[in-house]
């Protein structure tokens, strides 16, 4: 049968991950149709409607009177996830949000009551958990390939290209390398432990010139303690020299009672490539070198199979919760110097 | 290098680490230095009394039985960790230099105690931290040192081993699970080395120590066996390690080292100390180094410190120092707080 789509979808937000990342996505999921975008800046709308076929918009509130539009991608800065998620919610609209949740746990709290009342799906885009090379990590967790996990040690890092005032840097604005980057971190430690954090210390520092003119961290440890005694090694960096992202952006070691997992794209790209002018490289096979497209695809068909089914999505807004809860403890500890408790669940 | 006279007369003291035949033989391969005498204290005596008859020098049952008319000038001790302090007090006494392997003891007081016989015999007292001689590590610090790489940020360390007691050969490690002889598990074991690299590379002192040490893997041990730590330096460089004896039996390595350092304009990421190859063999595939320098590298500073009549590139101090980092992250384990340093 040659059906229509099942769902119409409208993106809010169309910067790096909403038009690089999750609007060709929908070229690739039979089951939706991507009908409207919308940004601020309304020539980034303008372009993606170019490539899209959507409508394009400067005001959301379009979006949320369109009673053709069933699911909202909201890929806004994070302090405007929770105000957006709560008021799509309400006008009926099931959401998909970039991570973390919100800035402020009190936020992500009104996005979960929303979703109590509404009776709409949410879900946080956690995008590691739907990457095939992290999938593969837990599920020789899972199949007891390496006994009991009691140590992982997670990096990402890279060079951030944004200016100082960019909402990235500041963590007002949900942004800070602890916050931004530490929140996926937090979410593989606790989705490959299945337990949650008992304390977390953090040591922070501001290395590049950008770093220090928005008084943010761009180099981060992080160490959570969790309840079976397992620990969590994290290290999120936007301080390394500007060609390091791509092929050495993300490692992964998962040190277990009998054996290890070690995933880095560095040991992982199955080429080098020379060039005359800048020697040899490891050639970035993704468009984003944190994340492949495949896994924002592979989410976004999960959340609107969750919604076409009426299912539970796989990550939890709680799941979501604690990770902010994580990222938000980790701050205080960076900030203060000492290590902080967590009690969640 | 430049060319010395003289030759070191040396004892090796102790097979009861498992080193110690690496040094008995960089010792005899060094052309300014001499094995005269080989003992048997503690654990492996047969082993020690093998190794005497395979390089022809005397065999003693202990240290005791050394004569002074051997005019030994130094001493490898191979010891049990909790000897070393005696070991130490007789090699002061005979104003005999020696190479203590790490760590210098179970506890600072000892530690201390033994810093401070040596300074008053004026012997030299040098415990080889091998990262010190390992090549891409020195490139590293020329690079830190000498300002071509802008300033240090952060090193992070792995230095996994295998349990010591898994070793292949004749030597019994069970010692090293001894908390009483050891001092502590595989994170002191191992972590020390990470600890004085860090100290080398950052040029100064640890002031914040916060760790999460424990039995994580071998949940029969007595002793630790995974740690990480976070150090502060004084100058703001920042150090993480994690490490024990968390390599499994099917890793290509018995040990695995890696560096990953940051500084204002650089990333270096070091994936192995040595240069080594593969073999494939019908049990197993193993990675083995083609190229060791730093054991003989370590012995020939030592070397080369008595013949020219100058102090090793690693001191009683650097010995002290990294023996109480450790332990501060024993303690801020204990108490799940950050341990600030003098």
């Amino acid at each position: 049968m040659n059906s229509p789509a099942q769902l119409r979808v409208g993106l809010i937000g169309c910067g790096n991950i909403g038009a690089r990342g999750h609007a060709p996505s929908y070229d690739h999921i039979a089951e939706a149709e991507l009908v409207a975008v919308c940004d601020v800046i309304y020539d980034r709308a303008a372009r993606l409607a170019e490539q899209t076929g959507a409508q394009a918009y400067q005001d959301y509130r379009h979006l949320l009177d369109r009673e053709d539009i069933d699911v909202l991608d909201l890929c806004v800065p994070t302090a405007q996830h929770a105000p957006l998620a709560v008021e799509a919610l309400k006008a009926g609209k099931h959401v998909l949000c970039e991570k973390p949740i919100a800035r402020t746990l009190a936020e992500a709290d009104a996005i979960i009551a929303a979703v109590r009342e509404t009776g709409r799906k949410a879900m946080i885009g956690h995008v590691r958990r739907f990457d095939r090379r992290y999938l593969e990590v837990k599920d020789a967790v899972q199949r007891g390939d390496i006994g009991t996990p009691a140590y992982i040690r997670r990096a990402e890092r890279q060079w951030l290209p944004f200016a100082a005032d960019a909402w990235y840097w500041h963590t007002d604005a949900g942004g800070g390398v602890i916050i931004d980057i530490g929140v996926h971190i937090a979410d593989m430690f606790r989705w490959l432990y299945e337990q949650s954090p008992v304390s977390v210390y953090a040591v922070g520092r501001q290395v590049r010139d950008v770093a220090k003119q928005a008084n943010s961290f761009d180099h981060v440890f992080i160490t959570y303690r969790f309840a079976n005694g397992g620990v969590g090694l994290g290290e999120a960096s936007w301080a390394h020299p500007p060609e390091f992202g791509g092929g050495f952006y993300a490692s992964l070691d998962v040190v277990g009672s009998h054996g290890r997992v070690q995933y880095s794209d560095q040991d992982s790209n199955p080429m080098i490539e020379f060039d005359a002018k800048t020697g040899a490289k490891l050639p970035q096979f993704f468009r984003f070198m944190s994340t492949t497209e495949f896994a924002f695809r592979d989410e976004i068909q999960h959340f609107l199979d969750c919604v076409v089914k009426d299912q539970d999505p796989a990550i939890s807004l709680e799941d979501a919760r604690s990770a902010l809860a994580m990222v938000l403890a980790a701050q205080q500890s960076a900030d203060s110097g000492k290590p902080v408790s967590l009690r969640l669940d | 290098m430049g060319i010395v006279n003289g030759t070191v007369d040396f004892a090796v003291v102790s097979y009861a680490h498992l080193h110690t035949p690496r040094y008995a033989a960089s010792i005899v391969a060094h052309p300014h230095a001499r094995l005269v005498a080989i003992t048997g204290d503690g654990m492996n005596a047969s082993v020690a009394r093998a190794e005497a008859a395979k390089y022809g020098v005397p065999f003693y049952d202990s240290y005791r039985d050394l004569r002074p008319e051997l005019n030994l000038q130094a001493a490898y001790l191979g010891s049990e960790t909790h000897v070393h302090r005696e070991l130490l007090a007789w090699a002061a006494n005979s104003g005999i230099d020696v190479i203590c392997d790490k760590p210098l003891a179970t506890n600072l007081d000892d530690a201390r105690a033994m810093v401070e016989i040596a300074r008053q015999a004026g012997i030299r007292l040098m415990v080889p931290f091998n990262p010190r001689f390992q090549l891409p590590l020195i490139r590293v610090a020329k690079a830190i040192h000498e300002g071509e790489a802008g300033d240090l940020v952060s090193i992070y360390a792995v230095k996994y081993g295998r349990l010591p007691t898994k070793a292949q050969g004749p030597q019994s490690a069970e010692w090293f699970l001894d908390p009483d002889r050891a001092g502590g598990g595989g994170f002191l074991d191992i972590g020390i080395h990470a600890v004085d690299a860090l100290r080398w590379l950052a040029g100064a002192e640890v002031r914040r120590v916060y760790a999460h040490i424990g039995t994580a893997i071998h949940p029969d041990l007595r002793v630790d066996d995974l740690g990480t730590v976070t150090l502060e330096f004084d100058n703001g460089v920042v150090g993480v390690i994690s490490a024990g004896w968390a390599n499994p039996d099917t890793a290509p390595t018995w040990l695995e080292v890696r560096f990953e350092v940051l500084t204002t304009r650089k990333t270096y990421l070091i994936k192995s100390p040595y240069h080594d190859l593969a073999i494939f063999s019908a049990r197993d595939a193993t990675r083995r180094p083609w190229l060791r320098k730093d054991v003989d590298g370590l012995v020939d500073d030592f070397v080369r410190a008595i013949l020219e009549r100058r102090s090793p590139a690693l001191t009683a101090e650097d010995a002290y120092a990294a023996l109480a980092i450790v332990l501060a992250a024993y303690e801020s384990a204990r108490q799940g707080q950050v341990i600030e340093l003098e």
